[in-house]
C-alpha cells in the first residue's frame, strides 16, 4: 500500500500470498480484498512456470565431478554442438591443404562441400557518407553524416571483425533475432573501403561460426564453424563469394581460434575437445591446441592441469597461450609459449603480486613483442594489460591511465611491436536526448610498448538514432589494425541488433 | 499453494520442484566457502550439489542456450574456487554466487549484450496491476506458464529466475542487478505482463 494506491504492491503482494503470511502486515487487506488475493495467486502461477522451468534443468552430474577432482576419467553429457561433434567422430578426415577429405561412412550431409559464387548485396545508405578525416582521427564511420547521424541503415550486425588489411574487413555476424534466442553466427558482411560501406554475403545454409576468421591474404581466409551441429572447418578463396565446408576428425571439436601464417599455409589455434570434460577445476582434456598444416588436422593437449583461454601464434609454430592452471590445490594464471608447434611448452613468467589476473586474450605484434589481456582488482573491475619482449617469456604489467574509470578492455590489436590499440568501455556515464546508458566507447594507444596509454573516445549523437539501443555506444568490441593508424572497431550492441556501430581512425575514401 | 516470502520478507526456501532448497543455513555455506578457500575439493562438492542447478538455471535464463550456459556455469564454479577467500559475509551465499555467475555471463556476452530494452524504459513502464488480461495466468497450465517464460526478453527471465528460481528476496535481487528496489518491483510486473502477453499470443491460458 503507498499513498498513490490502496491495495499492495508487488512486494506486498508475494509477501502475502496464503501460506507463510498469514500473520503479516498484509494480511488484513488480503482478507478483505478479493481482486488483491486474485492477483496474489497469479504471482504463484508465475513462480510455479519459473520452479517448474528450474527443475527441469539437470546440472551436470556430481559423480563425474567427484572422479574428475580425483584425476580419474570423467564423463559428462556434452554440450548440443558438441554431441553432435561426437557423433561425426566416425569419420577420418585427411587434409588436403586446408581442405579435407572424408573416408567412406562418414555421416551426412558429405563433406566437403563447395558453394556456387554469391554476389555481395551492398547495403543500403540513406544519406552520403560521413566526413572524411585525415588517418589517425577517430570517428565513428557508420550512421555518421554530415548534418547528423544516418538512421534506417539494416547491418553490420554485430560479431567477430577480422580485417586482413587497411581497406578490406570482414564481419561474422550474430543473426540472432532476439535477445532471447542463441546466437546465430551466421551472416557475412565485407567493407571494402575500411570499414565506411559494407555489403552482405550470403553464408552456406546450415554454417554458423565458431570461430573468428584467420586470413593468410585478403581474400583466403578460414574460421571454424557449425554445420547442421557438427564441428567444421570453412574457407574462403574469393573474400566470401563462395565457402568449402570441411569436415574435421573425430579428435576435435568446435575450433575457438585460429591463427594462420600465410607463408607456410599454417594455421594454428584453439579447439574444444570433442566432448565436454566437466569440471570446475582447470583440466587439460577440454581445450586442444590446434595445427592444420602439411595437409592433416590434429590437435595435442596442453600441460595437465591447464585451461587455456586464448593463443595466438604470430609464426607458424611459434606461439603464445594463456589461461589458468591448476597447482595442488589452487589455480594460478599461465602464460605459455611454445616454438615447435605445441610440442612443448613452456611457461612464462608473470609479474609476482599482480592478484586475481585470469587471461582472456593474448595478441602478439610479432615472435617477440605480445600482449595479454586480464582482469585485476576485487571486482574484476578494470582491465589489465601484460607486456612481453622476449616472445611470452617473461611479462610485465603495462596499466591502463589510472585516470579512466574502470576500463574494460575487450581486444587489442598490435600492428607494430610497441603500438597497440585496446579497445573497450570506461564507466562514464552518457547522456543522450532520448536515453542514457552506463559508459562509453574508448580505445587506448599505445606507442611505446604500454609504458603509456592514450584513450580515444568519440563524438556522440545528441540522439539515439532510432532502431539503435542507446548501449551500443557504451563499448567497443572487436578491433582490428593490419597497419598503424589504419583501424577499425566494431561496436558492441544487444544480441538481436540489426546494426552496430563502425569506428575508424581511417580517411574516409 | 505455498508462500513465496515468508514473513519479514525472506523467500521461501521452496526449491524450484515444490521441494525445500537444498542450500543449508547460509552459515553453512559461509563455512563451505571457508573450507574452498583453503582447497577443500570436498566442500567444494558440496557447495556444488547445493547450488548447481540453481545456479545453472539462472544463467540458462539470462543466456537461454545450454551450451553456454554450461561454458559460463563452467567458469563461475572455477571463479568461486578461486575466489571464495573473497567472500566477506556481506550478503547470502546465494546472492553472491550468482552475482559472480552474472558478471562471468556479462563477460561472455560483451559482443552480444543482455539488456533488450533499457531500465529505465522498465522502471516507467506503468504498473498494468489486476486486469482481465492477466486472466491468462489463471488457467495456463504451469507447463505453458513455464514454456511462456523461455520465449521472455532476458531482463525478464532473469529477474523472474532470481525472485522465484533462486530464492533471493526482492531486496537481494536488487543488489544483485545493481537497480533500485523500485525497479525490480517494476521490472517484475513488466515480466509478468510480458508473460501474460505470451501466453495470449499462444492461445494458451484462455
Amino acid at each position: 500500500m503507498s499513498a498513490e494506491s490502496p491495495h499492495l504492491d508487488v512486494a506486498e503482494l508475494l509477501a502475502g500470498s496464503d501460506g507463510g503470511a498469514a500473520d503479516g502486515p498484509a494480511q488484513p487487506h488480503l482478507a478483505n480484498c478479493p481482486d488483491c488475493r486474485t492477483d496474489a495467486e497469479r504471482w504463484e502461477a508465475v513462480a510455479a512456470g519459473v520452479r517448474h522451468l528450474v527443475a527441469s534443468i539437470e546440472a551436470p552430474p556430481l559423480a563425474g565431478l567427484e572422479r574428475a577432482a580425483n584425476g580419474r576419467p570423467r564423463s559428462y553429457r556434452p554440450g548440443r554442438y558438441l554431441r553432435l561433434g561426437v557423433a561425426a567422430g566416425a569419420a577420418v578426415a585427411v587434409v588436403a591443404g586446408l581442405l579435407v577429405t572424408v573416408t567412406p561412412g562418414a555421416p551426412r550431409p558429405a563433406l566437403p562441400i563447395h558453394t556456387a559464387w554469391q554476389p555481395a548485396r551492398p547495403l543500403p545508405r540513406s544519406g552520403t557518407p560521413g566526413p572524411g578525416g585525415a588517418a589517425g582521427t577517430w570517428r565513428l564511420a557508420s550512421y555518421f553524416v554530415s548534418t547528423g547521424w544516418r538512421e534506417h541503415t539494416v547491418g553490420p550486425e554485430p560479431g567477430n571483425l577480422t580485417c586482413p588489411a587497411a581497406t578490406t574487413c570482414y564481419i561474422q555476424g550474430d543473426n540472432a533475432v532476439s535477445a532471447s534466442g542463441p546466437a546465430d553466427m551466421d551472416s557475412f558482411y565485407v567493407s571494402t573501403d575500411g570499414g565506411a560501406d559494407w555489403s552482405v554475403l550470403p553464408v552456406p545454409p546450415g554454417v554458423a561460426f565458431t570461430s573468428k576468421l584467420a586470413c593468410g591474404s585478403v581474400t583466403d581466409c578460414v574460421a571454424g564453424a557449425s554445420y547442421h551441429g557438427r564441428p567444421v572447418l570453412v574457407r574462403t578463396v574469393d573474400g566470401g563469394h563462395s565457402w568449402t565446408i570441411a569436415p574435421l576428425p573425430g579428435t576435435v571439436g568446435q575450433i575457438l581460434q585460429l591463427s594462420c601464417s600465410p607463408a607456410t599455409a599454417t594455421c594454428e589455434g584453439l579447439a574444444a575437445a570433442p566432448a565436454v570434460v566437466w569440471h570446475w577445476l582447470p583440466n587439460r582434456a577440454g581445450r586442444r591446441f590446434l595445427t592444420i598444416a602439411g595437409g592433416h588436422v590434429r590437435t595435442t593437449a596442453f600441460p595437465a592441469g591447464d585451461w587455456i583461454q586464448s593463443v595466438n601464434c604470430p609464426a607458424a609454430g611459434h606461439c603464445v597461450a594463456a589461461g589458468v592452471r591448476r597447482s595442488g590445490r589452487a589455480t594460478v594464471d599461465v602464460a605459455l609459449t611454445t616454438s615447435d608447434g605445441g610440442t612443448h611448452w613452456a611457461p612464462g613468467a608473470l609479474p609476482k603480486g599482480l592478484a586475481s589476473f585470469p587471461p582472456s586474450l593474448v595478441r602478439c605484434a610479432d615472435v617477440s613483442h605480445c600482449y595479454l589481456l586480464g582482469y585485476a582488482g576485487p571486482r574484476a573491475a578494470r582491465s589489465e594489460v601484460l607486456a612481453s619482449a622476449d616472445g611470452g617469456h617473461t611479462w610485465a604489467a603495462r596499466p591502463l591511465p589510472a585516470t579512466s574509470p574502470d576500463p574494460y578492455v575487450s581486444d587489442i590489436a598490435c600492428p607494430a611491436a610497441a603500438t597497440c590499440y585496446a579497445a573497450g568501455t570506461e564507466a562514464v556515464p552518457q547522456q543522450f536526448a532520448n536515453g542514457s546508458n552506463g559508459g562509453r566507447a574508448v580505445v587506448f594507444i599505445t606507442h611505446d610498448g604500454g609504458r603509456h596509454w592514450t584513450p580515444v573516445t568519440f563524438t556522440e549523437p545528441a540522439r539515439v538514432p532510432r532502431g539503435v539501443s542507446s548501449d551500443a555506444f557504451m563499448d567497443v568490441g572487436d578491433i582490428q589494425c593490419p597497419q598503424a593508424g589504419a583501424c577499425v572497431a566494431l561496436g558492441v550492441s544487444d544480441q538481436g541488433s540489426r546494426t552496430t556501430p563502425v569506428y575508424t581512425s581511417r580517411s574516409s575514401s | 499453494m505455498t508462500a513465496l516470502v515468508p514473513p519479514g520478507g525472506q523467500p521461501s526456501q521452496a526449491g524450484p520442484d515444490g521441494q525445500p532448497c537444498q542450500a543449508g543455513p547460509d552459515g553453512d555455506d559461509a563455512a563451505l566457502l571457508r573450507r574452498i578457500a583453503r582447497g577443500d575439493q570436498d566442500a567444494m562438492a558440496e557447495f556444488y550439489r547445493l547450488h548447481s542447478r540453481v545456479v545453472l538455471a539462472q544463467i540458462l535464463l539470462v543466456v537461454g542456450e545450454r551450451a553456454l550456459a554450461e561454458e559460463i556455469f563452467q567458469d563461475t564454479m572455477l571463479a568461486i574456487w578461486r575466489g571464495a577467500a573473497a567472500f566477506r559475509g556481506e550478503s547470502r551465499v546465494r546472492s553472491w554466487v550468482i552475482a559472480i555467475a552474472r558478471r562471468q555471463a556479462r563477460d561472455r556476452l560483451r559482443r552480444r549484450r543482455l539488456h533488450v530494452v533499457g531500465d529505465a524504459v522498465l522502471a516507467e513502464r506503468p504498473s498494468p496491476g489486476p486486469g482481465p488480461e492477466l486472466v491468462a495466468l489463471d488457467r495456463a497450465e504451469v507447463e505453458e506458464v513455464a514454456s511462456a517464460i523461455r520465449v521472455l526478453a532476458p531482463a525478464h527471465r532473469e529477474v523472474l529466475g532470481l525472485a522465484f528460481g533462486a530464492g533471493l528476496t526482492l531486496p537481494e535481487v536488487a543488489d544483485v542487478l545493481g537497480m533500485p528496489l523500485g525497479t525490480v518491483k517494476s521490472r517484475l510486473v513488466a515480466a509478468r505482463g510480458a508473460l501474460v502477453r505470451v501466453l495470449q499470443e499462444k492461445g494458451q491460458g484462455r
